[in-house]
């Protein structure tokens, strides 16, 4: 019994979370191609113990729809967010970091997004939260590797609210059917009992 | 020697001639005329499953006399035991559909990883028949439904329970007693991840275990005809024999699920295709062949044109295209082959007078001709990650990596509205994917991001207009002030490093046919007799030819392609 979740869990797996939060920034207004890596960031994040779900949620409610594209100028190797959520934006904090050296990213919110990014670009976050951190600079381990490779083999107990909330804003990229879209399927238009 | 488009296969030192370049290749055109080929994943699969051992033992067959019930196959691989599970049921005739959209359908399947036990078979007795409806586990790593061919199977049961063995020409015809709907595998209703089903090193490649999924329901389907014509023929029944058998493959009406698949995973697309270019390329730099080869060619292009003798559709157009296949293969029969790089010069006289469905044709036979060569290929067509983009790049360079390798885009006017026509979308009906018409049905806010090259073109026009000194920005900075070009600038490193990733037409536009990448990704499963049934999804037959699972340690387990089936009638 998996335990720290306040409701019911779920089991899912790393690719279902994967699919799912990559539907639900795609359907919600994030930039394209944001989708497909903070998605995976929210498996890894839940496969590491953190609440990648249910952080995307919260950024999909307290973020406009015309604020999920965020855009952002600064000096070299600053960068201030004014509070936007990373989940819109982790990647592109991490390539500035290795295009410039080191970044200052302020007014953060949902920064634990940048660190499957940093993880996987074996660069340290200058925060507490990251165990393999070494005051900025080159990471020196990967203490996650573990438990996203136990997750892929046993799959994932999630909270199955923060999942939920997941799943309905990926039901917004569903267009409602019409009669002649129908029409058009596989399948359509044969007899099937042949 | 020419050097091949990734480094991953520029150890190759046997190529004397070039690779097809993208231009070509990627052209919705030729991969529209795409033929199966021996790294065609099913041909992967048998030949794997017989180089290795596999074992499979049906340890429950529960149905009763109507063929209703559960059945239960171990397989053993070397990578660890798995287990098919097939469920049975009644089904009124009124809900069958081969629709996505259907709720009940004749049979389902799953696939699992290990042994499956009493607490699973109940699990997935309670799931596995509701599919979307029901819930998977991890355990669990492909999820299917199949219907049945009623009138064919009806054939073949009345024909096998009074002792006879059924029309052959009737088995050509329809080509399959089941087709299936849909085989889901990660990522879906809880099943096991990919990466999961390939700790398993039998099943790590590209659409193994959905492969082995399909490979089991045609199993299935012969158990399942023996059964019931056994039980309403009593004494005087008798089993389908060998030939019968298999002349019968799976059938599915694929849509245009499979289209989007290719857009998304680019780098594995890549592979798929560099590694078929790889093969046509080693054995069109063989420099001669020695008499067997040739013996060998001219049984194999014997084999092609009975195979396309007997492959008819209903599609006016592919009728036409299959018609002249048949006629340029006469012509190709008349063609000597040289004493120097025979296959090389045959390719070239192919290409220069011939279709592109028969010049695909036959660069599927001349994979054919070289095992050897080609067959260590089917290693390297799995996917290894996604380029990062390089994010110190001066905004110049990638203006020139996108006028290098995107031209094509730099000539399409996406200001015309036709160039915009169609977007692609995900149906509200069981997520069905779907291709609307832009600016006469709702829904384009929801679209899939297909359309690359109009994405890239305008990345290309906002560096257009950047004076010197902005186009030294760094492309990390560029994508944070920028981030609605973050796609297009992915895909221009991914195709740079890449470059069979990229499908090089216009995929929103008003002339795309969907049948086209369709047919592509389908050669690459193995599936044949492509049937057409409007531009947006065929019918096709998945194993058709293949061994049966007795056979697999038989010559015949690697030597099914362009199967030919002389009808014989009982």
């Amino acid at each position: 019994m998996v335990t720290g979740f306040p409701g019911p869990v779920m089991l899912t797996s790393f690719d279902e979370i994967r699919r799912t939060a990559n539907r639900a920034l795609d359907a919600n207004g994030a930039a394209p191609g944001i989708a497909e890596e903070c998605s995976w960031a929210c498996a890894w994040l839940e496969a590491a113990g953190y609440d990648g779900l249910a952080m995307m949620a919260d950024a999909l409610d307290e973020t406009p729809i015309e604020a999920r594209q965020p855009s952002f100028r600064g000096a070299y190797g600053i960068v201030d967010l004014g509070g936007s959520s990373a989940v819109f934006c982790a990647p592109g904090l991490v390539e500035l970091a290795e295009a410039e050296g080191r970044v200052f990213a302020n007014n953060v919110k949902h920064g634990l997004y940048v660190l499957p990014f940093a993880v996987r670009s074996d660069l340290s976050l200058g925060c507490p939260v990251d165990p393999g951190f070494a005051i900025g600079g080159k990471r020196e381990k990967n203490p996650y590797r573990e438990n996203i490779d136990a997750a892929i083999q046993n799959g994932l107990q999630v909270d199955k609210a923060a999942f939920d909330r997941i799943y309905a804003y990926s039901r917004n990229i569903l267009v409602p059917e019409t009669e002649a879209s129908r029409l058009t399927g596989a399948g359509a238009g044969l007899t099937d009992n042949d | 020697m020419q050097v091949p488009p990734s480094s991953k296969l520029a150890d190759r030192q046997d190529m004397a001639v070039d690779f097809r370049p993208p231009a070509h290749v990627m052209r919705l055109g030729a991969m529209g005329a795409s033929f199966p080929h021996r790294l065609s994943f099913m041909r992967c699969l048998t030949r794997r499953m017989a180089r290795e051992a596999w074992t499979f033992e049906r340890a429950v067959f529960n149905l009763d006399d109507n063929g209703f019930g559960y059945a239960v196959w171990r397989i053993g691989t070397p990578g660890g035991p798995l287990s098919f599970v097939a469920f049975s049921t009644a089904l009124d005739p009124s809900m069958r559909t081969d629709r996505v959209i259907a709720e009940r359908w004749d049979a389902s399947f799953a696939l699992l990883e290990g042994e499956a036990t009493e607490a699973d078979i109940q699990r997935l007795e309670a799931n596995v028949p509701l599919q979307e409806a029901g819930r998977c586990s991890p355990k669990e790593l492909v999820l299917s439904r199949a219907n049945k061919s009623v009138r064919l199977f009806e054939h073949i049961c009345e024909c096998l329970s009074q002792g006879r063995q059924p029309d052959m020409a009737e088995i050509v015809k329809v080509g399959y007693l089941m087709r299936t709907t849909a085989v889901y595998g990660n990522g879906k209703f809880g099943l096991g991840d990919y990466d999961k089903a390939c700790s398993n090193p039998s099943l790590a490649g590209p659409f193994r275990a959905e492969m082995l999924t399909v490979f089991m329901i045609r199993s299935f389907q012969f158990d399942l005809i023996n059964h019931v014509a056994a039980r309403r023929g009593g004494a005087n029944a008798t089993m389908l024999e060998r030939p019968y058998a298999r002349a019968l493959g799976i059938g599915n009406s694929t849509g245009l699920g499979m289209a989007p698949f290719l857009i998304r995973h680019p780098v594995l697309f890549h592979r798929w295709i560099e590694a078929r270019e790889t093969a046509l390329a080693a054995v069109r730099s063989v420099p001669e062949a020695d008499a067997d080869k040739r013996e060998r060619y001219r049984t194999l292009l014997e084999r092609l044109r009975g195979h396309v003798e007997e492959w008819n559709v209903d599609d006016e157009r592919h009728q036409r295209d299959i018609e002249a296949v048949r006629s340029d293969l006469a012509q190709v029969a008349s063609i000597e082959v040289a004493e120097s790089f025979p296959w090389d010069g045959l390719y070239r006289a192919v290409e220069q007078g011939m279709t592109s469905h028969t010049c695909e044709a036959i660069a599927s036979l001349l994979i054919e001709l070289y095992p050897a060569r080609v067959d260590d290929l089917e290693d390297k067509m799995s996917a290894g990650g996604t380029p990062k983009i390089a994010a110190g790049m001066p905004l110049s360079s990638l203006k020139d990596m996108i006028e290098r390798h995107y031209d094509w885009v730099l000539t399409i006017d996406f200001d015309d509205p036709s160039a915009l026509h169609h977007f692609w979308y995900y149906s509200q009906d069981k997520e069905e994917p779907r291709l609307g018409r832009r600016f006469e049905e709702p829904g384009a806010e929801k679209e899939m991001h297909i359309g690359m090259g109009w994405y890239v073109s305008r990345l290309h026009g906002a560096l257009e207009a950047m004076n010197e000194e902005q186009l030294e920005t760094s492309t990390a900075r560029f994508l944070l002030e920028n981030p609605g070009h973050r796609m297009a600038v992915k895909r221009v490193f991914t195709t740079a490093q890449f470059p069979y990733s990229e499908i090089r037409d216009n995929t929103v536009g008003r002339s795309l046919l969907p049948i086209d990448m369709l047919r592509c990704k389908l050669s690459f499963f193995g599936a044949t007799k492509f049937d057409p049934r409007s531009d947006l999804w065929t019918r096709i037959t998945m194993y058709q030819g293949a061994p049966l699972i007795d056979e697999l340690d038989t010559e015949r387990a690697d030597d099914w392609w362009s199967p030919v089936f002389r009808a014989r009638s009982c």
